[in-house]
């Protein structure tokens, strides 16, 4: 049996929620567990010798069912950093509002400078020093890396999007610069189900997000909370994950 | 007995302002015939030289006027690859007083520029500012509306500016015979095809640079009777020649001419300075220690040399001391954190010039 860490932030509640998507995983022979550390603790945990180091160790140990305060890595065949603090909607919005004020410029200078700006805000994703951290020292291991899910559709959001068609631009370069990332370093990349995308592609359709419940305490979010999805989302991206885990070409990666 | 040369200054003495002394330690070179304020409102434009002058003036805490800021949120190095902040409007470098003529006239309504463009593989060119664009242009019609942007930037520049700094280059051009205007460089260089039937070398006399650098002025005070003007000319030599001479025949020639010119020009308009950068360069008395080993680029220390001078000038200090004028005035606003310092673009390797593509050319 294959042993399966997905570790990230509050995203997590959703795929916790999913019992169709535990099931397949087990019934595929993979024994799953979930780690990490919500909100602004994310961007805390740190590697250090073979180890997740979390910034919340108690916190951590009850998201892993009891299993995990820091996380050892040489536990697991596969780790599966979901979310991970990368929210593309709200950096997505601010990028576009930045890139319409280029809109009299030459295409090459606009193209140049949004990916000038994709590369400023994925450098400072933790995420991402985090998974070269580990795939540094455990290149043997196989990784997977999927952003936060884009935020549910809601009116305030939208109110900030003058130009759609530009922040879908924005967007699809955004998960190009992440893929290329991933790419570069033999990291499977997983991009937001189109199917659970509401009309016009620039958010999450509602009905993934009512109901979702917070991954430490299992209580509901606040209605206006347009963040976090909840387990009908949770069994896309499982059954997606579970394809994705069980490809033979994305377990290739040179080691090293 | 009296006379003239009683009472004149050591400066005026080529043994105390020159033989006696240490070349670094040469002192009043330069005496603004206006004050300069930083708050004065400073537009650059110019040969590759005077990319030096904007930089000097930005990092003394001057007003350096970008009326062709691009975008603020982008890094410097990204602005800096795309000719955004190198002069007050995104000319490129304007060699010759022609071009600058042919600047202030579209830019004024003066006259109709031309819709020429050069194509190669695909990509579009600006004929006036070839280089503007790293990769060219998508289309003719993008280059043409990035080209009004720049023009009316231009027209910006003149009409806001307090001081219009112009770097005089080149006396050679190549120009298009049907339409009497000349090129940025020669056709088929950075772009383009070069045609013996349209385009038609011109190494201009004397008489023609103070011509047209005296219209460009005329129409420039016309526009803004208050701006004073300074000119300097570039001590970089010539890339190439296609005058049929030794290149070092053909820089001699076209910077006497030029230096002529703008000597002439600041003697008979009160309105009009020279700064003598390339003095500064060339004297003998610098043994031309402030070359490059290819005798042709300025290195750093010349350029900070000449700066020196300029903030020497403008400050009343002596070289080297000049305070940074933004002491007790308002500071320039920080740069973002995502950009690179001023600084960090102010290598004399970063000069962008376009006329340095002839060298590609040379068979050896």
């Amino acid at each position: 049996m294959s042993k399966i860490c997905i570790l990230g932030n509050s995203h997590l509640g959703a795929l916790a929620q999913s019992e169709a998507g535990a099931k397949a995983f087990e019934a595929a022979g993979h024994d799953v567990v979930y780690w990490g550390a919500a909100g602004t603790l994310f961007p805390k945990i740190t590697y250090k010798d073979g180890r997740l180091i979390s910034p919340a160790p108690s916190r951590s140990r009850i998201i892993s069912g009891g299993r995990y305060g820091h996380l050892d890595l040489d536990d697991f065949d596969t780790l599966l950093v979901y979310g991970g603090s990368v929210p593309l909607s709200n950096a997505a919005a601010r990028i576009a509002a930045r890139m319409t004020t280029l809109a009299p410029l030459s295409g090459a200078f606009r193209t140049a400078a949004l990916n000038e700006q994709i590369a400023l805000w994925w450098q400072d994703r933790p995420a991402g020093a985090l998974m070269q951290a580990m795939i540094d020292a455990h290149p043997e291991k196989r990784y997977i890396f999927t952003p936060d899910p884009l935020m549910a559709r809601n009116d305030a959001y939208l109110a900030r999007i003058s130009d759609p068609v530009l922040l879908r631009q924005v967007l699809d370069a955004m998960y190009m610069h992440c893929q290329t990332w991933c790419d570069a370093r033999g990291i499977g990349f997983y991009r937001q189900n189109e199917h659970t995308l509401a009309e016009g592609r620039l958010t999450t359709h509602p009905s993934f997000s009512t109901n979702s419940v917070k991954m430490e305490k299992g209580e509901a979010h606040p209605d206006e909370d347009f963040v976090h999805m909840n387990g009908s989302y949770g069994d896309v991206v499982m059954a997606d994950l579970l394809t994705l885990v069980q490809s033979p070409e994305q377990a290739v990666r040179a080691a090293g | 007995m009296s006379h003239p040369y009683r009472d004149l200054p050591p400066a005026a003495f080529w043994r105390t302002a020159v033989s006696d002394i240490n070349p670094l330690e040469t002192t009043d070179l330069w005496t603004p015939r206006h004050d300069l304020k930083p708050d004065d409102q400073v537009v650059t434009f110019g040969s590759c030289f005077a990319q030096h002058i904007s930089r000097a003036l930005r990092r003394h805490g001057f007003s350096w006027l970008d009326c062709e800021p691009g975008a603020d949120f982008v890094s410097e190095a990204l602005r800096s690859r795309f000719n955004y902040g190198v002069f007050s409007a995104r000319t490129g470098n304007i060699y010759s007083a022609k071009a600058l003529l042919q600047w202030v006239q579209w830019s004024l309504g003066q006259a109709t520029p031309p819709d020429e463009a050069w194509e190669r593989k695909g990509r579009y060119y600006d004929p006036f500012r070839p280089a503007i664009e790293p990769d060219g242009f998508a289309s003719a019609a993008e280059m043409l509306a990035s080209r009004q942007q720049t023009l009316d930037a231009f027209a910006r520049c003149i009409r806001e500016s307090d001081v219009f700094v112009f770097t005089l280059g080149l006396t050679e051009s190549w120009e298009n015979i049907a339409g009497g205007y000349t090129y940025a460089t020669c056709p088929g260089t950075n772009a383009g095809t070069f045609d013996p039937d349209s385009h038609v070398f011109r190494n201009y006399t004397c008489a023609e640079v103070q011509d047209h650098l005296e219209q460009a002025l005329t129409l420039i005070r016309a526009e803004n009777p208050k701006v004073r003007i300074l000119l300097t000319v570039s001590p970089v030599p010539l890339t190439a020649t296609a005058a049929g001479k030794h290149v070092v025949v053909s820089t001699t020639y076209s910077k006497s001419v030029l230096r002529a010119v703008a000597g002439a020009v600041s003697d008979a308009w009160d309105h009009v300075d020279y700064f003598p950068s390339y003095e500064i360069i060339t004297a003998p008395s610098f043994r031309g220690m402030f070359y490059d080993p290819n005798m042709r680029t300025v290195a750093g220390r010349g350029v900070d040399f000449v700066m020196s001078h300029f903030m020497a000038g403008v400050s009343g200090t002596a070289p080297g001391t000049a305070p940074d004028v933004t002491e007790g005035a308002a500071k320039p606003a920080a740069p973002p954190p995502d950009r690179a310092p001023a600084g960090a673009l102010d290598e004399p390797d970063d000069i962008k010039c376009e006329e340095q593509i002839l060298e590609a050319f040379a068979r050896h």
